[in-house]
């Protein structure tokens, strides 16, 4: 199998959302989100427990299905042809609360599966990405360990550079750092803060807000499925015009 | 107990700061002594004393009987059952000399002599894909694995039964008998029954309503009958579903009942084993981009089969003792053969049946308990090789 990448079209826009409402059963979830992400943006996503952040983010994964609106990721109707979908899925990568490594399989396994299997690298090349990438969330010397050996830092670390092995354009995080010890979040934000060096899209759900005010370009306020207040960092942190952002960053402690 | 007045213990100071830290030590000595584990163990007060004597005494009885009977009193050479026969008031015991006799019969049944190269060209085969199984570091395993415990057996069947292209008389299979047959189709039947029940698990748990209500039915069907009804069924049932012409072989019929039966109760166990797979192991693979089949293959087979192994084992000795129901349907198992060897007049003594019961039972123990041990090697293994 050859290594087929689909050139990113002209249109600039990484993730487009329009009108995106979904439901489970009765209860919706989202209600008519509207959302462009630029092609290399960093965005942060807050908001309080159940607003339907993770929901969201799952929706352009396609991870969850939605009901209604369009999604277009790269220019590609994501309910459109399945193949062109398949292809735009493998440039989301998505790093998971809870790490969601295959415990069954070695750090370098976990990295190599994607590759070797779905953009159809040899095991050799596939090694080769690995390593790089290993080593650049400084794990390398972990390589041949199971994820059961491993603190929760270095299993998130191994989740980064797994996702980061598919050589994604986009990248998703889920609350990367809420199932960790304090020590453990300084050194995967620290992580999350080197990659948005590079020119990868970033979508992050996540309360570290110290991390928003650094990185992002834009930080969005859901509450109640709706997006409620997006705003750049340095001004949203000073004026909240929306009373609901405005308590809710007051009960954040930090 | 300690005896004595009770006295506090200094108090600590409220604020403390550690100016040095401990240094490591070794772990402290435990007795590993013989000696001290009997006594911790099997002695350790006067009342479990007793009763550790009185079961040791009961143990050391039956042991002593067992022995006499199997070996003390045992006949070992001998052409008939006249060897057997006590005479002059001589105890008797375990006629071994009736299965000396005999064995050929209990290993092949009655498959042609001149034909029987092929049985132990399967048991060789057998022998080594066995070894190539409990060998730790072997080459190319996942592969290896499939062709042994699939390809194997389904070839040594076609082997046994006979290929005219290639030159291999047809042995019809109501010539087979005996050990052979017992593990012939032990062994097939473990072969088709785990990839069945695996498609099974799956289709329980698909999306597809008609692939899911089917596998229910495949799968509550024999489990809601007696396995001796189940090869009744197949047995009668089977050629009916075929086509006029294709009348199967009563082996195969057999085959297929049991097969079914298996994989019914290992899709159950094996669809345990998937839902104990959390959601984010899915969820993961399809961020990775895998789609259905290699998410299962890749990803959750493995982990949903690991916890299985335990159930699955259990499953397939079951399976391998099942086996002597099929005296019901007509063929000559192990079991079968030694029922027949006993009522020979040729070997006519008081202790024939016994001798023969017990020589079954040593042979079943030995394969059951065979694989049981396997299984926990297999438990062993994977548990060591995932880090835990
Ligand atoms: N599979 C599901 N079935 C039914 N309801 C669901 C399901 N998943 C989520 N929900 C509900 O949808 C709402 C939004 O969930 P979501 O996980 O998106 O919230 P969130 O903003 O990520 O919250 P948190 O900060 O706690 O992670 C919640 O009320 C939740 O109970
Ligand atoms: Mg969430």
């Amino acid at each position: 199998m050859a290594v087929t990448k689909t050139p990113i079209p002209a249109n600039s826009f990484a993730v487009q959302v329009r009108e995106l409402s979904k439901w489970f059963g009765n209860f919706q979830v989202l209600n008519r989100i509207d959302l462009d992400i630029s092609v290399g943006e960093k965005v942060v996503i807050c908001g309080p427990s159940g607003s339907g952040k993770s929901t969201l983010i799952r929706c352009i994964n396609q991870l969850e299905p939605f009901e209604s609106g369009r999604l277009h990721v790269h220019g590609v109707e994501m309910s459109g042809a399945r193949k062109d979908v398949q292809m735009v899925k493998q440039q989301i990568g998505m790093v998971f609360q809870h790490f969601n490594l295959f415990p069954h399989l070695s750090v370098m396994e976990n990295c190599v599966l994607g590759p070797m299997t779905v953009r159809g690298l040899s095991r050799r090349q596939a090694e080769d990405v690995a390593d790089h990438y290993l080593a650049r969330v400084r794990i390398s010397e972990q390589a041949s360990k199971f994820p059961g050996q491993l603190s929760g830092g270095q299993q998130q670390r191994v989740a980064i550079a797994r996702a980061l092995c598919m050589e994604p354009k986009i990248l998703l995080f889920d609350e990367p750092t809420s199932a960790l010890d304090p020590e453990m979040v300084k050194e995967i934000l620290d992580t999350m803060t080197d990659l948005a060096r590079d020119g990868i899209t970033m979508i992050c759900v996540t309360h570290e807000m110290g991390f928003a005010r650094q990185v992002a370009d834009r930080v969005i306020f859901m509450d109640k499925g709706q997006i409620v207040e997006v705003n750049r960092p340095d001004v949203f942190f000073k004026i909240q015009s929306n009373e609901r952002t405005r308590q809710f960053l007051a009960n954040l402690v930090r | 107990m300690s005896s004595g007045t009770y006295r506090p213990e200094p108090l600590l100071p409220l604020t403390y700061c550690q100016s040095e830290p401990h240094p490591p030590a070794p772990p402290p000595l435990v007795d590993r002594g013989c000696f001290n584990w009997l006594r911790r163990n099997l002695f350790p007060n006067w009342r479990q004393s007793l009763l550790s004597i009185l079961i040791f005494s009961l143990l050391a009885g039956t042991a002593w009987h067992l022995a006499r009977f199997l070996l003390v009193d045992a006949v070992w050479w001998g052409d008939t059952g006249e060897a057997c026969r006590p005479s002059d008031g001589r105890p008797v015991g375990a006629c071994w000399a009736f299965i000396a006799d005999r064995y050929k019969y209990f290993i092949y049944g009655s498959y042609p002599l001149d034909q029987r190269w092929r049985v132990n060209t399967f048991f060789i085969a057998g022998g080594l894909g066995l070894a190539y199984l409990l060998w730790p570091r072997a080459p190319f395993r996942r592969l290896g694995l499939t062709l042994v415990i699939v390809a194997l057996p389904l070839t040594g069947f076609i082997f046994l039964s006979g290929w005219d292209a290639v030159g291999l008389p047809d042995v019809p299979t109501n010539l087979w008998g005996g050990l052979m047959v017992t593990i012939v189709v032990a062994a097939v039947g473990i072969a088709t029954a785990l990839p069945v029940g695996i498609l099974l698990a799956l289709g329980r748990r698909s999306h597809l309503v008609i692939v899911r209500w089917l596998s229910i039915g495949l799968i509550e069907l024999p489990r809601g009958v007696p396995l001796v009804t189940v090869l009744f069924m197949a047995n009668t049932m089977l050629p009916l579903f075929l086509p006029t012409g294709l009348n199967p072989d009563k082996l195969v019929r057999a085959l297929v009942g049991i097969t079914f039966f298996a994989a019914a109760y290992l899709a159950e166990i094996i669809r345990g084993g998937l839902q104990a797979i959390p959601r984010g192991q899915y969820e993961a693979a399809s961020a990775l981009g895998l789609g259905y089949w290699k998410t299962m293959v890749l990803i959750i087979l493995p982990q949903a089969l690991k916890v299985a192994v335990p159930n699955i084992v259990s499953i397939n000795i079951g399976l391998f003792k099942d086996t002597s129901l099929l005296l019901i349907v007509g063929i000559f198992d192990f079991l079968s053969t030694i029922e027949t060897a006993r009522i020979d007049p040729r070997w006519a003594a008081p202790t024939i049946s016994t001798t023969g019961y017990a020589f079954a039972a040593v042979v079943y123990f030995s394969f059951c308990f065979g694989m049981s041990r396997y299984g926990a090697l297999i438990e062993r293994r994977l548990s060591r090789d995932h880090g835990r």
